[in-house]
């Protein structure tokens, strides 16, 4: 059932695609299936395409769209960061070496420690490419602001994988203990 | 496998994986949605204000029909006084008023069709003790002492723009309490009726009776009030006269105010009252409020 709109949707869509499924592979990693966050944010996106005012602002509009979806998720979730096997294996065969999927996988799970602001911040800018001036205006603050926090968030990513033993963090949020399986 | 893993070439490692999903895939899921996906949250707005703007029209619309069918197949006047009819006994004490009046009011009550009877919204009620839970400060200055002895009835009667409700407290042989309130856009006392007898309680109640005076009394005492500067507004404000005192929005005022308030809706309405009453009016924008009460 091709129509117009579909066209148009996919013609502004494809430009973006891979920045957008990277986005969410590492956003949902652990926490959700990529594909189901992926599919969410496409049908929510379509649904709204239309409020959509200026065209060019796709992604940007897209990854707004993902963060909702996540934050959904979370909130629904008792806990996070449970360690996702499923994710780790298929980690594994896309990077095809087992160290380096491995140090991935800290990250990600490092990541998701993260504040959410922090996280998307840091996505943003390392894997998704954006400039601090467009993470500003995604986040709906200025580039100085930005900069603190992109800075901030590595800081913590670093002292996140640098804790020992590696293979068990603990930390509390929000008054539960949530804690990741190695 | 490394305790601490490298940011920087983590992130690189992450740049260089494989995108997941490959565009095909989100292009075949795309194109497998229908094209009213687009246009489903508009559609749903859209939908939810039509249902919305429909419900309110029925609403109104019913409302209309209703109101026209109800002045069709009822005069308000005989409305009410088929109303009234019912409430009262022969043991209800009535109101002064002279002997060629009340045969007028006979008058006009006979030629009422037997139909119209039939279509009165009057509805009669049996309750315990209703008149201290709808009208606690009448019901208090009556002084019901054995009000849970006697039998109540309510009447209760709707017509263009008021509503009437009668109750009664009696089943004594010598007492019996009587509280009328009529309320809404149109409520206003046209009538009354009773005897001649200055030292019954009195009891006025609707009838066909048309008094002269009409009810003069509602702008003259609102002016008064204001004069006093009792109100500040005409817009709203409620005011009781009883056989023991005066008060204004609640605020009691003295036996002098109250003398003078007695008499100028005496001497601006039809109404007597004698014995153990209570008249309050009360007034809220467009709408006002009669209430009265007497005991014997």
């Amino acid at each position: 059932m091709r129509s117009e709109a579909h066209d148009e949707f996919l013609a502004l869509y494809q430009p973006v695609h891979e920045r957008f499924v990277r986005y969410c592979s590492s956003h949902a990693y652990g926490i959700m299936e990529t594909e189901d966050l992926v599919q969410e944010t496409l049908l929510k996106t379509m649904q709204h395409f239309n409020s959509l005012k200026d065209r060019e602002k796709l992604l940007p509009f897209m990854i707004s769209i993902a963060n909702n979806v996540m934050h959904n998720v979370l909130r629904r979730r008792k806990f996070r960061g449970v360690y996702d096997e499923k994710a780790f294996s298929k980690l594994t065969a896309m990077s095809g070496n087992a160290d380096v999927a491995m140090d991935i996988h800290y990250l990600y799970k490092a990541l998701n420690m993260l504040a959410e602001k922090d996280k998307e911040a840091i996505i943003l800018f390392e894997i998704t490419g954006y400039s601090i001036k467009e993470i500003a205006a995604i986040q709906s603050s200025n580039e100085n602001a930005t900069k603190t926090r992109l800075s901030r968030a590595r800081q913590k990513l670093k002292s996140l994988l640098e804790e020992e033993p590696v293979h068990q963090i603990k930390f509390a949020k929000a008054g539960q203990l949530f804690t990741l399986l190695m | 496998m490394k305790p601490h893993p490298d940011i920087n070439s983590t992130f690189n490692s992450i740049k260089n994986l494989p995108v997941e999903i490959d565009y095909s895939g989100i292009e075949h899921f795309v194109m497998s949605q229908p094209a009213t996906v687009f246009t489903l949250k508009t559609i749903f707005s859209s939908t939810k204000i039509i249902f919305m703007t429909t419900g309110i029209a029925t609403i109104i619309t019913t409302a209309a029909i209703f109101l026209s069918i109800n002045n069709k197949s009822e005069t308000p006047v005989a409305a009410t006084t088929l109303a009234i009819k019912k409430e009262i006994s022969p043991e209800q004490p009535m109101v002064n008023i002279p002997q060629h009046t009340q045969q007028q009011s006979l008058e006009n009550i006979s030629p009422v069709p037997q139909e119209k009877k039939q279509q009165n919204t009057t509805a009669q009620i049996v309750l315990a003790n209703p008149l201290n839970i709808l009208f606690p400060d009448i019901a208090g200055n009556l002084q019901l002492d054995d009000t849970t002895k006697r039998k109540t009835s309510i009447a209760v009667s709707s017509g263009s723009g008021y509503s009437y409700t009668n109750v009664s407290v009696g089943g004594s042989s010598n007492s019996s309490c009587t509280t009328s309130v009529i309320s809404g856009s149109n409520a206003t006392i046209m009538s009354y009726s009773g005897d001649n007898n200055e030292d019954e309680t009195a009891v006025y109640n609707f009838t066909t009776y048309p008094c002269e005076k009409g009810n003069a009394y509602e702008a003259i005492i609102e002016q008064a009030l204001l004069a006093d500067g009792y109100i500040k507004s005409d817009k709203k404000y409620k005011y009781e006269i009883t056989s023991k005192g005066f008060s204004v929005d609640g605020d009691q005022k003295g036996v002098a105010a109250r003398d003078k308030y007695y008499q100028l809706l005496i001497d601006n309405s039809c109404m007597i009252l004698n014995g153990n009453y209570a008249f309050e009016f009360a007034k809220k924008g467009d709408s006002i409020s009669i209430s009265t009460s007497s005991c014997d």
